[in-house]
């Protein structure tokens, strides 16, 4: 007797490519099957008109607790991975979690930059966001590059984390920009013969030399090809800026040549500022300014440029190539939108939130558990919306994908990316038997964001059913308030 | 509605809380709020800015970018919450902080929407420069002056009259002085925000500056245009314009979009396009501020009245 068949819904699984109606029945938090006529069941529970897919799997969440977690469950997430900045102590960190109950499914990487604080100060802080900022108070572990003594310190402790079951090396490489490429190397080695990728937040952002985005991408992949390490991109949408399509280039022929480097995005504009020269280049504006297209990225970027005289004289020959134009316009933007699509829609690329925590006004992280979310908590509105809008604007408003490659995208890639170092993985992000029920039913016509930077924690709408380990955290459209169904993601822990 | 946004940056000890402090008590019919970028845990320059405590909100985590942007983003919405709301909002940043982070974060479209970034001004020690000449090859302190599109020079009165020349000659080498002011000369508000204190709802945006009613130091030009204009021969327009102006401000429609209205402010040399809603029968209507004497009101009204018209790309079609 099945515990649940959700009957007649539109069921998409990315990895068969089966697209059609069928039933499917759920059995101790199991798929038990899927198609017609599929046997007795306690409760029948009718998902005409409704999408069944997979839960969504997000690879870079930060805000790891009830609360981040329901808003993300409204943007279909059932599993929630911490991989970017990661976790150190792990084993503490998943005790943790299991004691204070999640909802969704979780997991961390080993947070290479909490071992490094370990290793090169006297700081203990917890491993957060809030807490690297704490640990800035003696920013050593960020700026300075580690001793021999030291690395070998930050390799074992980083080794110890992959042996309590962290998922991979989290690398928040841009916060501890310091970090020398022989400490890198010897942690990506490590990562290669212990077969788990890593997950990076490269270490410049800039379109121009020296300390580029093009650099750091290019040190990566170096990195992936001389240690053999898998190589994840954290955010190429936002470390890459108008250099995205290079970018993109770059890590395509990476991958052809059989490196194991990987990206995601989230779909929001950036963050950078736009300049006219890059503006020029869209095909539909050819007047394009000739010379100073340099001098105005450099002041674009806000790098600290040594050269300002040379800047200053150029100004006097050719004024207005030093004007700095930030057209904030990316829905109407067709330059924009288009390079924000080259990382979103880079084929075998995820989609990932970088949801970030929910803070109080007095500047703590939110961590109760009332619902609606308390009005004066506030986070970027991806931690709210990611996958809704994603799904809304670029599968049912303009179509760029179909509905099976973008679930694809939310689901089935990210489960892939982890599941030769991560076994769990591999009954995630599909609809077959005996994978996981974890499973998403969502309205596709009415699927939205609605959260904005003055109404954040408005969830998402259009899921009506999400089942995390076959347990209901939302059924019709609500919240089921007393829900904990969040198991641990976890690599086998070494004995 | 927005609340636009002024950014404070300048070395520790320039003068920046001085300049939020005179903000706040000459607001220029503005219900201004502050928000302080405190260096590490310790609140010194909130404690500073006594004067009025309950404008004040205090950024915590100040270096990075990640624990910026969460503070960021919850210090704006506590302002944006209050009731009434305020008019605008100054942000003091840490003096140990190139402004360029927090200038990025505010240029997410998401936060830009709601609380538009408006001018960075740079605060400079007159004292400290004269004392320090090679402050002036100071990384952190270029970056300063580098980010801000004005400069104000504070303590001049503690510098003697051949000093003050060294430092402004100086000064002039990393900032065209047309963009520099003396701290006390006029009320910051008004040169630091572009339009009036509380305007009207549905006004359209293009509102003279009372800024340049202060005829003596400053001259304006309005330009209106019936016809939308080509973008990139307004940008090219802007750019000899720029370093003539000190701002510039109004809506604009272009060719390529004339659905699309284009809210347009300048500051400085730096130049911002954003959606807006509110026109009225015109394509175009700008206003030019400058210092008295540096624009030419017949070549700018020429080099505006060639970007009207369809650009070439349609003429050639």
């Amino acid at each position: 007797m099945h515990d649940l068949v959700l009957s007649g819904g539109r069921v998409v699984d990315p990895e068969s490519g089966f697209d059609g109606i069928a039933d499917l029945a759920l059995a101790d938090g199991k798929i038990a099957g899927i198609g017609r006529d599929l046997g007795p069941a306690r409760r029948v529970l009718p998902v005409d008109g409704l999408v069944v897919a997979p839960g969504f799997i997000d690879l870079h969440a930060h805000g790891q607790c009830v609360a981040a977690d329901r808003m993300q469950a409204f943007d279909g997430v059932t599993t929630s991975l911490e991989l970017e900045l990661g976790v150190w102590p792990v084993a503490r960190w998943y005790d943790e979690q299991a004691h204070a109950g999640r909802v969704l499914h979780y997991g961390a990487a080993t947070g290479w930059v909490f071992a490094r604080i370990a290793a090169m100060t006297a700081q203990q802080t917890e491993s957060s966001i809030a807490g690297m900022g704490r640990a800035m108070q003696d920013r050593r572990w960020a700026d300075h590059a580690a001793s021999a003594a030291e690395t070998a310190d930050i390799v074992a402790r980083v080794r110890a984390g992959l042996d309590q079951g962290g998922l991979g090396i989290g690398f928040p490489n841009a916060y501890a920009p310091g970090a020398g490429v022989k400490e890198l190397s010897e942690l990506c080695s490590l990562a290669a013969r212990v077969g788990t990728p890593t997950f990076t937040h490269v270490a410049y952002m800039s379109n121009i030399d020296p300390l580029s985005s093009v650099e750091a991408y290019t040190r990566l992949i170096g990195l992936a090809g001389s240690t053999g390490a898998h190589m994840h991109i954290c955010h190429f949408n936002s470390t890459s800026l108008q250099d995205v399509e290079r970018s993109a280039e770059l890590v395509r022929n990476a991958q052809a040549q059989g490196l194991k480097v990987t990206v995601e995005a989230y779909p929001y504009g950036t963050g950078s500022t736009v300049v006219g020269a890059v503006f020029f280049a869209d095909p539909a504006f050819p007047e394009r300014t000739g010379g100073g297209y340099a001098s105005v990225e450099t002041l674009a970027t806000g790098h600290r440029f040594a050269d300002r005289d040379e800047i200053l004289a150029a100004q006097e020959d050719d004024p207005g190539a030093l004007v700095l134009w930030h057209f904030l316009d990316t829905a109407a933007n067709e330059r924009h939108r288009a390079l924000l699509d080259v990382s979103v829609l880079f084929p075998g690329g995820a989609i990932a939130s970088d949801a970030v925590p929910w803070l109080m006004p007095d500047g703590t992280t939110y961590a109760g558990d009332a619902w609606p979310l308390p009005d004066e908590a506030v986070s970027h509105p991806r931690s709210s919306g990611t996958f809704t809008r994603f799904l809304r604007e670029w599968v049912r408003e303009r179509q760029a994908v179909s509905l099976i490659e973008g679930l694809a995208k939310c689901t089935l890639i990210p489960a892939q990316l982890l599941e030769a170092s991560t076994p769990a993985m591999r009954e995630k992000g599909r609809l077959k038997a005996g994978c996981d029920a974890d499973i998403v039913c969502f309205d596709l016509a009415t699927l939205t964001d609605r959260a904005d930077f003055r109404h954040p924690n408005r969830p998402s709408e259009g899921v009506r059913h999400l089942l995390v380990g076959g347990e209901a955290v939302i059924a019709d459209g609500a919240l089921v308030r007393e829900a904990r169904p969040g198991r641990p993601v976890r690599r086998p822990v070494a004995a | 509605m927005s609340v636009p946004v002024v950014l404070v940056a300048g070395f520790l000890g320039a003068g920046k809380t001085t300049l939020v402090n005179a903000l706040l008590r000459d607001p220029g019919g503005r219900r201004i709020a502050a928000l302080v970028n405190d260096f590490g845990a310790i609140d010194v320059d909130a404690d500073l800015l006594g004067l009025s405590n309950d404008g004040v909100v205090s950024l915590r985590n100040g270096c990075i970018c990640c624990s910026l942007q969460g503070d960021l983003m919850r210090s704006l919405t506590r302002l944006l919450r209050r009731d009434p709301a305020p008019d605008a909002i100054v942000i003091e940043t840490s003096g140990a902080a190139d402004p360029a982070e927090i200038v990025r974060q505010l240029l997410d479209p998401v936060i830009f929407a709601a609380t538009p970034l408006e001018t960075v001004v740079t605060v400079v020690d007159a004292r400290h420069l004269a004392d320090r000449p090679d402050l002036f090859e100071d990384g952190l302190w270029r970056a300063q002056v580098a980010g801000g599109d004005l400069c104000v020079l504070a303590k001049t009165d503690l510098v003697d009259a051949s000093d003050l020349a060294r430092v402004r000659a100086d000064l002039a080498r990393h900032k065209p002085p047309r963009l520099t002011f003396d701290a006390p000369a006029l009320p910051a508000a008004d040169l630091l925000f572009s339009g009036e204190g509380r305007p009207p709802e549905g006004r359209a945006p293009a509102r003279l500056p009372r800024l340049a009613a202060a005829a003596d130091l400053f001259e304006s030009v309005s330009f209106t245009a019936q016809r939308p204009l080509s973008l990139p021969r307004f940008q090219a327009a802007v750019g000899r314009l720029a370093p003539r102006l000190l701002r510039a401000k109004g809506f604009v429609t272009f060719d390529h979009q004339p659905d699309r209205p284009m809210l347009f402010q300048l500051v400085g040399t730096r130049a911002t396009l954003v959606p807006t809603a509110v026109t009225g029968d015109l394509a175009a209507r700008l206003v030019l501020i400058a210092r008295a004497g540096d624009l030419d009101r017949d070549r700018a009204a020429a080099w505006l009245d060639a970007a009207v018209g369809p650009g070439d790309e349609a003429r050639s079609g």
